[in-house]
């Protein structure tokens, strides 16, 4: 799946959860750049992003996650992959 | 020995200038000397518990090699279950298995069955708590690829038996402080001042407030029966001073004392007695412990239920508070602790508001009043439940509460002495001043002119050198 095609369902899913979209879809971007991502709505997101892409993530995956960045490489290996 | 002790003092004298002079050549030396330092500061305080610390440092060594070179499957995770069994096992028989057998003989008891508990005497092991949960937290960083088992079991062993860190934390993960050792450590005159600066700051906390307070709790938690409501609310609040000033005052003497060696520990408070919500403290209160918390138990639990939605949320933080609350010790107290806690919490992760309204700016002169109250509100409901982890049993902290919301006594039994009030303000004040900072005395170059920086020290040391000399132990020794 292509870069762009992901990055406004990626925002669509964590802005389902914080309720807001007061972010950048930088490679950059950490949970910590976020209002109201932290340890609680992480996992909230995470289901959000599952359910969008209808994939499953490990927990391995998910503690690896170090920005933006990654979770786009991760969500495009779940595509490769399949 | 003590970290405000005389006999500290010499010892760390020799460490320093042995570590930065014959061994200042290579990382090798100065591990070297870290570690043989370590070995004697935890063999003076508890020698017998020496060769088990050090036997299952080794252990874990070779249970982190071993995960790491297997490949994904059966046989790596048997070897890491059997890694999590050997530290919780340990940590279990050591801390709560005389708790267990009451309660079995307790549980046989009321189906009738009499028993005649030949009760176990099992001496507890300085700092288990504390390094079984840096070995666990490097296990399980190793079975989940987050970080390379170490190379070198002279490294390892400096990581667990590191002195500064040794028996109350901070507890410091391998992958922060493991890269730090690996090169030679280069003399930073700043880093030493700060540490300097730092540990003068933590003797005040410790010495100058949290020792003197020791009678006054003392006197109202074992005579609470004579005391009437309001004293006994001065009794729990100055206690969660008391323990805020111990622990703190603790990690920052940690913490300095290891940037002396130049190695950096993590931040284990950031100014909690300023916490507006229940989350906000947990974030600012021995952070160490919450992160390892949030990150070992918490997140793989809610992970595991992220599909039972608000549901799975409530259980992951029940069970992470829990662990909270046992990791104090082996008592009921500390399972309700750890229970109140989470019914505090579970309603502001409900509602989402974790971050909301907790943020106060760090640089305003003074709170607003909202923040004022909602600060003054925690501090009394972190004193009411912090009671729990002074009181010997739920009898006790029961009848003290009870005491406190309906004993028709208000008239004040016990005022609390001026001197003791005069530095607990002083240190809300600077504290609240230097929030923005790792530590209080981290002052302002621009402006603080010298004289009044080194007037302040002055009159710091002073003041500690003249309430020194009682050398109590430190509250969380015992967890």
């Amino acid at each position: 799946m292509e870069r762009e095609e992901l990055i406004p369902r990626i925002q669509r899913a964590i802005s389902g959860v914080l309720g807001h979209t007061n972010f950048e879809m930088r490679n950059d971007l950490t949970a910590a750049d976020v209002e109201g991502w932290d340890s609680l709505t992480h996992m909230s997101i995470i289901t959000g992003l599952e359910k969008e892409f209808n994939v499953k993530f490990k927990l391995k995956e998910i503690n690896k996650l170090k920005n933006m960045g990654s979770l786009i490489e991760l969500i495009q290996s779940k595509f490769s992959v399949a | 020995m003590l970290f405000n002790s005389g006999a500290f003092l010499l010892f760390m004298l020799i460490v320093w200038v042995v570590h930065w002079t014959v061994a200042a050549r290579s990382a090798r030396l100065q591990n070297v000397v870290l570690l043989v330092a370590s070995a004697v500061f935890y063999g003076m305080a508890d020698i017998r518990f020496l060769v088990l610390l050090t036997f299952s440092a080794l252990v874990n060594y070779a249970l982190g090699s071993r995960i790491a070179g297997l490949p994904e499957g059966t046989a790596r995770s048997r070897w890491f279950w059997l890694g999590v069994t050997l530290n919780l096992g340990t940590l279990i028989y050591f801390k709560y298995f005389n708790f267990f057998l009451t309660g079995v003989v307790q549980l046989l008891g009321s189906f009738g069955l009499e028993l005649e508990p030949g009760t176990l005497v099992v001496l507890l092991p300085l700092g288990i708590s504390f390094y079984t949960f840096q070995m666990l937290g490097y296990l399980i960083d190793i079975q989940h690829e987050e970080t390379e088992p170490c190379k070198d079991p002279v490294d390892f062993l400096t990581y667990v038996l590191y002195f500064p860190k040794m028996l109350a934390g901070p507890i410091e993960r391998a992958q922060r402080f493991l890269p730090q050792i690996a090169v030679t450590r280069v003399l930073d005159p700043q880093l030493i001042g700060d540490g300097m600066r730092q540990i003068l700051w933590g003797l005040f906390a410790k010495v100058v407030i949290a020792d003197d307070l020791n009678e006054y709790v003392n006197n109202v938690f074992d005579n609470y029966t004579e005391h009437g409501s309001i004293t006994l609310l001065f009794g729990v609040m100055l206690y969660l001073i008391q323990i805020y000033c111990d622990f703190s005052g603790y990690s920052n003497i940690a913490l300095g004392v290891s940037k002396l060696l130049g190695v950096r520990l993590m931040l284990n408070f950031a100014y909690p007695l300023f916490g507006t919500n229940i989350s906000d403290f947990w974030r600012k209160w021995h952070i160490s412990l919450t992160t390892w918390m949030i990150d070992y138990v918490f997140t793989p639990l809610s992970f595991l239920l992220r599909d039972k939605g608000k549901l799975g949320l409530v259980i992951s933080i029940s069970v992470t508070f829990l662990a909270v609350g046992i990791w104090h010790g082996a008592n009921w107290t500390y399972v309700l602790f750890g229970v109140l806690q989470s019914i505090y919490f579970i309603p502001l992760a409900l509602s989402q508001g974790i971050n909301k309204a907790s943020a106060y700016s760090l640089t305003s002169r003074l709170p607003t009043f909202g923040q004022t109250w909602r600060m003054l509100f925690m501090f009394v409901l972190m004193s009411l439940t912090f009671g729990l982890l002074r009181a010997p049993s739920l009898a006790h902290a029961a009848a003290m509460a009870s005491g406190i919301f309906t004993s028709p006594q208000i008239a004040v039994t016990r005022w609390v002495p001026a001197m003791i009030m005069v530095p607990i303000l002083v240190l809300i004040l600077v504290e609240w001043m230097q929030r923005s900072k790792d530590h209080a005395l981290q002052l302002d170059r621009a402006k603080w002119p010298a004289w009044s920086r080194y007037t302040i020290y002055l009159v710091i040391a002073e003041l500690v050198l003249w309430k020194s000399g009682k050398e109590a132990d430190f509250i969380y020794f015992q967890f």
